[in-house]
């Protein structure tokens, strides 16, 4: 099977700090890869930089075969890779429901005039986006909320919530940021069966996460970046015997 | 049974209000329906303003620039300035096309821009276009400068003038009644296709933006362009008000387009409650008729104290500030908010 995400060589420097420096990673299809490393070692930026909210200094970026348009976050969820946020950013006065109806929009085709006419064809399709948002939400266990206001979820609820609207996109490869800081044992591993379902259903997923553990029981290959560097890169096993990784990444952690 | 009742609501609602201009001139006399007629055209900007600043939340202080090239696109089309004398189902929709690429044309340079910044430039967008139409008098004199442009042909569809009283089916129809239902029926369609936008795909990526720029972008929502969308809709609708304007008066100069009317319109807007358009319309009359019940001020205190003790235009813009600011303390999210901005001022 051919690489879905190849990425060569990213940069990025924000004034004196050399956020990223010629960062490689790949991502297999339908496969779970890891991105860790130490506070401030560059894994937003990276997403950033893949979903194009920057525009990197240097590298190139490729999915399915074709390059990604650097710094055009609409084209690049269009081309199959979406995102979650680690701050969270539901649509937070939107209802649960909207959220998600609001990731169907790159797949759909409602115009002005269609939205004016409201003709068959768009009431089919906008009876498609409703169906669709709640079956995800469904997916994803929050059918129960759909008509709550967004903002007014727990937390857990909204990673959850941030999941299913980026899912309605219909994408390739998920980025997750973080998808379980701040959980408990139990919502951990509620998620953790969320990922395992959606990679079953054909999608891949790059995770950022802080807890080696939690990260190796559920990748299949972990990239380590520390200082904006790739550190290692290799299955969980070698990541977790690499002194280098022991060295830097829990020497980190453990003071910080 | 019930959706029945809301049926009958509905027909007794526009039963209402299509006796409203008879009710008026009859109760008020005839100024009034003039009044009630400006008013409608406040209405109908509004709705326009609406899109822009309710749904897409952009903020827009410079709006009635839209306003003004809707209605030199009737004066100019329909006037000797140029001898040129359109109809009016022409002149609109050229009107219409004018001002929704003027829209765009202001909105293209604002992309990047959000909140205070975003209002100051497009306050100055505002300025330009009216320092334009102050000066656009050489080489070729366009816009006759801030004498502005007079004798505009009379509102029109094919021999029927609204400029005239009419009798149908015996009844006399006072000329301002027969505009009165002209702008209604413009109003109507305004808040038919606005409604018909909000919930839409279109209207949920408007509030996904109006949310979270970032996170909308990141879920494949084309936001530049459909803040332009947003922008030259706007501006379609400002500039229908406008050719109404125009045909309406008779005349234009650069005076009705400042920044006061700008903010003038944002305040219905915002105090009706942005996003909802039941809020957008009270929120437009009110504000249309406050300063005019305000207007016998010099009158009142004649009759009170015997003389005037403070210039009545003075005192009508103090007495219309505290009203403002009352109603935005009693309620920050507008008279009738919108669902999203009720919960934002409810739940935090
Ligand atoms: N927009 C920005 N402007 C300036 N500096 C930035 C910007 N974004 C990130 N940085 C800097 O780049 C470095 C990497 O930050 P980044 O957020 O990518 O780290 P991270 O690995 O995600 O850390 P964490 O685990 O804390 O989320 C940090 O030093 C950060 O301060
Ligand atoms: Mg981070």
């Amino acid at each position: 099977m051919n690489t879905l995400l190849e990425a060569k060589g990213i940069s990025k420097r924000f004034g004196g700090v050399q956020a990223l420096h010629d960062v490689s990673l790949t991502v297999e299809p339908a496969s779970i890869v890891g991105l860790i490393g130490p506070n401030g070692a560059g894994k937003t930026t990276f997403f950033n930089v893949l979903t194009g909210v920057y525009v990197p200094d240097a590298g190139t970026l490729t999915f399915a075969g074709l390059p990604l348009p650097a710094g055009q976050p609409h084209r690049v969820a269009r081309a199959g890779l979406v995102r979650t946020f680690q701050n969270i950013r539901v649509f937070p006065q939107m209802s649960v429901l909207e959220n998600v109806m609001v990731g169907f929009h790159g797949r759909t085709h409602c115009g002005l005039l269609g939205a004016w006419f409201k003709g068959p064809a768009v009431r089919r399709e906008e009876r498609e986006i409703l169906e669709g948002a709640q079956e995800l939400l469904e997916w994803v266990g929050l059918q129960s909320m759909a008509q709550r206001v967004a903002s007014t979820l727990s937390y857990g609820a909204q990673r959850r919530l941030e999941i299913a609207r980026a899912l309605a996109t219909g994408p390739r490869l998920l980025a997750l940021d973080e998808p379980v800081a701040g959980m408990n044992g139990t919502e951990r591993g509620h998620m953790t069966e969320l990922i395992l379902r959606i990679r079953a259903a054909g999608i891949a997923l790059l995770v950022i996460e802080h807890d080696v553990r939690w990260i190796a029981q559920l990748c299949e290959r972990i990239t380590v970046l520390d200082y904006g560097q790739r550190l290692a890169e290799g299955t969980p096993a070698e990541i977790q015997a690499n002194p280098r990784v022991i060295e830097a990444y829990l020497g980190h952690s453990s003071h910080g | 049974m019930i959706a029945g009742l809301a049926r009958f609501k509905r027909l007794w609602m526009l039963l209402g209000i299509l006796i409203l201009p008879w009710a008026v001139e009859g109760l008020l006399g005839r100024g009034w329906v003039r009044i009630l007629d400006f008013a409608l055209l406040s209405v109908l900007l509004a709705i326009g303003l609406n899109i822009v600043v309710g749904y897409a939340g952009l903020l827009d202080l410079g709006f009635i620039a839209f306003f003004g090239v809707g209605a030199y696109a009737y004066a100019l089309l329909a006037s000797p300035q140029f001898g040129v004398h359109w109809p009016l189902w022409a002149i609109l929709p050229t009107g219409v096309l004018v001002a929704a690429s003027f829209g765009v044309a202001l909105g293209w340079p604002t992309l990047g821009l959000r909140g205070d910044y975003l209002a100051i430039v497009t306050m100055g967008f505002g300025e330009i276009i009216r320092v334009f139409l102050n000066n656009l008098t050489a080489p070729i004199n366009i816009t006759n400068g801030p004498q502005g442009i007079t004798m505009i042909d009379a509102l029109h569809l094919g021999g029927w003038s609204f400029a005239r009283p009419h009798r149908v089916w015996g009844i006399p129809l006072p000329a301002l009644v027969g505009t009165f239902y002209l702008f209604l029926l413009f109003v109507l369609l305004a808040l038919f296709l606005s409604r018909r936008l909000e919930y839409s795909r279109i209207g949920r990526a408007w509030m996904a933006i109006r949310e979270d720029e970032i996170a909308a972008a990141s879920m494949g929502l084309d936001t530049r362009r459909l803040k332009l969308l947003a922008y030259a809709l706007g501006a379609a609708f400002g500039g229908v008000s406008g050719g109404l304007f125009a045909g309406f008066q008779g005349f234009v100069s650069p005076e009705s387009f400042t920044l006061q009317e700008s903010v003038m319109i944002l305040c219905m807007v915002v105090l009706g409650g942005m996003g909802n358009l039941r809020g957008v319309v009270v929120g437009a009359l009110l504000l249309a008729f406050l300063p005019e019940v305000l207007r016998p001020l010099g009158d009142w205190q004649q009759h009170w104290f015997h003389h005037v003790l403070i210039d009545p235009s003075t005192l009508r813009l103090l007495l219309f500030g505290i009203a403002l600011v009352i109603l935005m303390r009693w309620r920050p999210e507008g008279l009738l908010p919108s669902r999203a901005r009720a919960r934002e001022w409810h739940t935090s």
